[in-house]
């Protein structure tokens, strides 16, 4: 049985490895968890790179299963980037707000870049979970996977990583009073490679 | 004499990492251009001429994909096509969020650019 204390999840095989760099102000709320996969063979390679990038996530699970966590809960870290419109991409959207993100998407004459952002701003106003989760109000849980770059893809998410991913997420279910349909592959809510946690499973 | 073969051996290193920027990818043809899902629409200015995948190619950089992740958008948009890189032949593809990879028969890598496309 795990605690949840002062952003600390505790639990024998939750190590702590927590990254100061990771961490970007107070978060408050959290409303979901979203799984990522490194592009990385190992998980020193993603530590090393924690020591000198500001992106990371909270939580990282190495091939073996094993549960690092590298950041406290009740920091936000920088982990999901611009965020997609959920209504669209969930084919949910009233007229109102079709036509709204169509005019975003659809600018003429300004670069994707900016489309994305102003997207992004006109999503991140709106409650979860009429949006998707956003840096400041979800925990980022790594899995330790390589990418392959002839293939295009990145590599599968084992059993075993599967099975200690099953358990963390029971636990921050717990905690934060979440359910499966709060769990997001990070190309669901951002425009990622669409393999990236494509074999993870809960 | 152990610090001449040093430095030769930092010499090789050095023009073996800059390989890609000193013989980039050469595009001979442009293949696809096209659309991941439904996002026609989105995608309708999303087009390149062989010479802009040139340029795109010449500019950007060998990235890992922990870069593509971090910093730039993947997006469904993307002109597809053929190249040589020495002598081999390769495939390249490029995105409209100015990310690419390219498929050589001995190699492959990922680029990215934040201002080496036209839109």
């Amino acid at each position: 049985m795990a605690t949840l204390k002062n952003g600390i999840l505790s639990a024998p095989h939750v190590h702590q490895r927590i990254y100061a760099g990771l961490e970007k102000g107070h978060l408050p709320h959290v409303h979901a968890l979203v799984i990522h996969q490194t592009g990385a063979p190992t998980a020193q390679h993603t530590f090393n790179s924690y020591q000198n990038s500001g992106h990371g996530a909270h939580f990282l699970i190495d091939k073996s299963g094993t549960i690092y966590q590298t950041a406290h809960l009740n920091r936000k870290t920088h982990h999901v980037g611009k965020i997609k419109s959920k209504c669209y991409e969930t084919r949910i959207c009233s007229k109102a707000q079709l036509q709204a993100v169509a005019t975003i998407l659809l600018q003429k004459g300004v670069s994707y870049s900016a489309i994305t952002k102003n997207l992004h701003d006109a999503e991140k106003i709106k409650a979860y979970p009429d949006r998707y989760p956003l840096n400041e109000d979800s925990i980022g849980i790594e899995i330790v996977g390589n990418y392959n770059t002839q293939a295009s893809a990145y590599e599968s998410v084992s059993a075993v990583q599967n099975q200690s991913l099953q358990w963390l997420l029971g636990e921050l279910f717990g905690f934060f009073k979440l359910s499966k349909a709060d769990v997001y592959r990070h190309p669901a809510v951002s425009y990622k490679t669409a393999t990236e946690a494509s074999t993870a499973t809960w | 004499m152990v610090k001449e073969i040093a430095l030769a051996a930092l010499g090789l290193l050095l023009l073996s990492c800059n390989a890609h920027s000193d013989n980039p990818l050469r595009v001979t043809e442009i293949t696809e251009i096209g659309t991941e899902g439904s996002s026609g629409d989105f995608c309708a200015d999303f087009v390149l001429s062989e010479k802009q995948a040139q340029d795109y190619f010449g500019h950007a950089r060998v990235v890992t994909q922990k870069t593509v992740h971090d910093d730039y958008d993947v997006l469904p948009c993307f002109v597809r096509g053929k190249g040589t890189l020495g002598n081999q032949r390769c495939e390249w593809e490029i995105n409209a969020g100015g990310t690419g990879h390219v498929n050589c028969a001995q190699q492959s890598y990922l680029t990215a650019c934040k201002d080496c496309l036209p839109r």
